[in-house]
């Protein structure tokens, strides 16, 4: 693994670099967003209506009384030290407030990915390969269905039957606080059955896409001529299926993945605020509610920050993977 | 000219059912014979049905396309009553293809020793230690320089020339009577096209490798071949020596 | 438009599209009640006098709906027309100029797309007040990404070909190069891409409007039907469940007209 790392140290360099434009880009849209708030501008940083030393600290801290430019840095100076402004109500740190909802959004997420493409990958091969075919087709019909579904109804749709009627999932929370001093593997399995539904929503949602793409992949890589010559060698139809097809087809894979990520979190947003899921999504949406501006700005800019980094990691990890970009051109 | 024959084609029919409803008789009733050792040549423009008649004794046709009669006679079996499990023994063993672009033949994300292996793991009953031994020693055979290094290499780090002398390696490496070439030399220049036909002139000599060579470069083909059959529309029109 | 034809599912899917589009158009004649007419008879079941049922303030659904579907399809209309118009322009000149205008634009666009849409839009929408007009212009604001990438992709593969060459060697100006020969070319793509950005754009409004930050009553938009059905889904499910459906089969019908253009456009 690390001899890869290695040979690879230029181009992970360039990557790397690559985002500070990112950064630059979202740092200043963000900020320009947040100039679109009303009203007094130190009711960006901090709950105007503390005592009058607080306000001073906060004009000078974060440069009010300056040209809006020069608070452009300020601003990037304090968010480079973690200081993104103070949230109103609970008056902590912004960056503290979104830290500590970050895991909860990682686990939603990360679970809901891990089962899209459980499902998507053997979907969308098998659908490649009997193309045209009764499973084909209603794999089809069902990815479609996934794709035109608003979130939010599914969400309502699956708490309708599973909680109300059905009873099996709690509709809403992380955990039972009742099972607040239970063993780990109980507060486990209680998670669990939190995350449940809204793992579902997410996933009847995503796999559609990733689906379609590994399907077209696949066709793609079938027709290939590498393939055909596999065959001329006499080799087993699994180990042509598995062996050649499969690892060329799921490459681009890694990079539609990067794709996905800010669709996810997007879904997140609103899959967390509807199963009242403590994550970053409906700490976001409740800043929006509330007009909480620090905490708004701050999970716009630590969401996107999240986006870019998720890039990055698919990107290098697809030029790990494909052994033309690791080795290099011709020698 | 009654040596022992490689393999004879009787009468051999391939068409395809297109979706319009049309039937392209792609091979439309041909028949050939090709003695050990010799090399026969199948010519002419393209479309002209010869590169479906490589699929077709590989029994490789997919759909919409069949096979619709004919026999293929190879040591007093019939290759069309053979079934898809025997079959899958004989492709790569006894019958091997090659093709015109050795690159995209070759798959990117495998080393070439891996792929070299593959076809005496399946046919030969060996371990993968001894096939990657082999596969290596077939490399050299093959003139590839470097063998032990280009085993651990992929397909992109090696020359055009190169690869085609891998597909060569692979397609031999189970002891093949009979090698379809696809036109094999279409895609590599010159040189490299000269020094590929005395590689398969070699093998010729040493192995006694028969070899069907499809081409559409009649100059070639009357270079080193021992007889040329020139198709036109899915049928042999002329046969020369 | 043979292949389209061909495409049953996209044909069935054009005709529903059709009719819905018809009864949007025509809600103020065939809606059996007012919209906004409160009614005695609250939380009633589907019936023959209220296809829909009721909901929470005795209004007919069947009737908002047929409201609802003219506020769902302008917006997916406006708004992605803003986009495909938006994404075009930043296409064009990134494509026609290259060098640091190219580069420029197509960081901008590496930016936009790393922002999680959704909540860009809401809290854009925080700061202004939340109108039919502005949920318009800031989703098409949001979404002209893919369409520009498109375009520019395009201007590039035909700013190489010689005929361009010729049209300027005779003095043609070049706007009008692009115009000429680069539209047609461009048109297809963009009418697919457009399709799926329409599917976005309604999915996208109905969310915002779910949130109360879309569509504000008296208006009633699918998506803020769904907000008020939330505190009924036990009592009265089918508040919840009809504009939903109203929603999935709207979307579903774009999309497979969507793959129906792609086959025939062969995009």
């Amino acid at each position: 693994m690390w001899d890869i790392i290695l040979k690879m140290r230029s181009h992970v360099f360039k990557r790397l670099i690559s985002i500070v434009p990112l950064l630059i880009g979202i740092s200043l849209i963000s900020f320009f967003v947040m100039h679109l708030a009303p009203g007094d501008p130190t009711a960006l940083f901090a709950d105007p209506s503390v005592d009058p030393g607080e306000l001073l600290r906060i004009r000078q801290n974060w440069g009010l009384d300056r040209p809006v430019y020069i608070q452009y840095f300020y601003w990037v100076k304090n968010a480079l030290r973690g200081d993104l402004g103070t949230a109103y109500i609970v008056n902590r740190p912004v960056l503290e407030v979104i830290a500590e909802r970050i895991p909860a959004t990682l686990l939603l997420m990360g679970t809901s990915l891990f089962f899209i493409l459980l499902i998507s990958i053997p979907l969308g091969v098998i659908s490649a390969y009997k193309k045209g075919g009764i499973f084909d087709n209603l794999v089809s019909v069902l990815s479609f269905a996934g794709m035109s579904m608003p979130s939010f109804w599914l969400a309502l749709m699956l708490m309708l039957v599973f909680s109300v009627q059905l009873g099996l999932f709690p509709a809403g929370g992380m955990s039972d606080p009742l099972l607040a001093h239970a063993s780990v593997f109980e507060k486990s399995l209680d998670t669990a059955r939190h995350m449940a539904l809204p793992v579902l929503t997410m996933v009847i949602i995503g796999f559609a896409g990733l689906t379609r793409y590994v399907r077209s992949g696949t066709l793609e890589v079938l027709c290939q001529n590498y393939i055909k010559a596999a065959r001329a060698k006499g080799l087993p139809e699994h180990a042509v299926l598995f062996k050649h097809a499969l690892r060329n087809s799921l490459l681009p894979l890694i990079t539609i993945l990067g794709m996905a990520i800010p669709d996810l979190f997007a879904g997140a947003f609103i899959i967390e605020t509807i199963f009242a899921w403590p994550g970053m999504g409906r700490l976001g949406v409740g800043a929006i509610f509330s007009r909480n501006y620090p905490l708004i700005m701050g999970v716009v800019l630590i969401s996107s920050f999240l986006i870019i980094i998720g890039n990055l990691a698919a990107d290098l990890l697809y030029s790990a993977a494909d052994p033309r970009i690791r080795t290099g051109r011709k020698d | 000219m009654n040596r022992a024959k490689a393999i004879e084609i009787e009468n051999l029919k391939t068409y395809y059912n297109c979706d319009s409803g049309d039937v392209v008789k792609a091979v439309d009733g041909v028949s050939f014979g090709i003695g050990k050792g010799e090399f026969f040549a199948l010519t002419g423009p393209s479309g002209c049905g010869k590169s479906t008649i490589g699929f077709s004794v590989m029994r490789l046709i997919q759909k919409p396309g069949s096979i619709i009669s004919g026999k293929m006679l190879m040591d007093g079996y019939d290759l069309m009553a053979l079934t898809e499990k025997e079959m899958r023994k004989v492709r790569g063993a006894r019958i091997s293809m090659i093709f015109q672009d050795p690159f995209t033949s070759l798959n990117p994300v495998l080393t070439i020793g891996d792929q070299v292996a593959e076809a005496p793991i399946v046919h030969l009953n060996i371990s993968r230690v001894e096939a990657l031994e082999m596969a290596e020693s077939m490399l050299k055979k093959v003139g590839i320089d470097e063998p032990a290094l280009r085993m651990r290499q992929y397909p992109h780090q090696l020359s055009g020339g190169q690869r085609q002398r891998v597909m060569i390696a692979m397609a031999v490496s189970c002891g093949a009577e009979l090698l379809i070439a696809d036109e094999p030399t279409t895609a590599l220049d010159v040189t490299t096209q000269a020094s590929i036909m005395q590689l398969l002139e070699g093998l010729k000599a040493e192995e006694g490798l028969s070899v069907l060579f499809i081409t559409h470069n009649i100059k070639l083909a009357e270079k080193y071949c021992d007889r040329i059959a020139v198709m036109s529309r899915g049928r042999i029109i002329q046969r020369m020596k | 438009m043979r292949r389209f034809r061909k495409n049953k599912a996209a044909v069935a899917a054009l005709t529903i599209l059709f009719l819905m589009v018809l009864a949007a158009v025509l809600a103020p004649f065939i809606a059996p009640y007012d919209p906004r007419e409160l009614g005695v008879t609250a939380l009633q079941a589907p019936s023959f006098s209220h296809y829909f049922g009721t909901d929470d303030f005795g209004r007919d659904i069947f009737s908002r709906a047929l409201f609802g579907a003219r506020i769902s399809l302008s917006v997916g209309v406006v708004a992605v027309s803003i986009s495909v118009l938006v994404g075009f322009f930043f296409g064009m000149i990134s494509g026609y100029f290259g060098g640091f205008i190219e580069a420029f634009i197509m960081r901008f666009v590496d930016v936009m797309l790393s922002f999680p849409s959704i909540f860009l839009i809401l809290a854009v929408q925080t700061m202004l007040t939340p109108n039919i007009y502005n949920v318009m212009a800031v989703i098409g604001l949001t979404s002209w990404m893919g369409v520009s990438r498109l375009v520019r992709a395009e201007v590039l593969s035909v700013k190489e070909r010689p005929y361009i060459e010729a049209a300027r060697a005779i003095g043609a100006s070049g706007p009008r190069i692009m115009l000429r020969h680069i539209l047609p070319n461009v048109t297809a793509p963009v009418i697919v891409a457009g399709t799926l950005g329409m599917a976005g754009a309604i999915l996208t409004e109905s969310a915002l409007s779910f949130l109360g930050l879309g569509v504000q009553p008296p208006l009633s938009s699918w998506g803020n039907m769904l907000q008020d059905s939330q505190a009924y889904l036990r009592d009265a499910p089918w508040m919840s469940l009809i504009p939903g459906l109203l929603i999935l089969i709207t979307v579903l019908c774009i999309y497979l007209v969507g793959e129906g253009l792609r086959e025939e456009l062969g995009g």
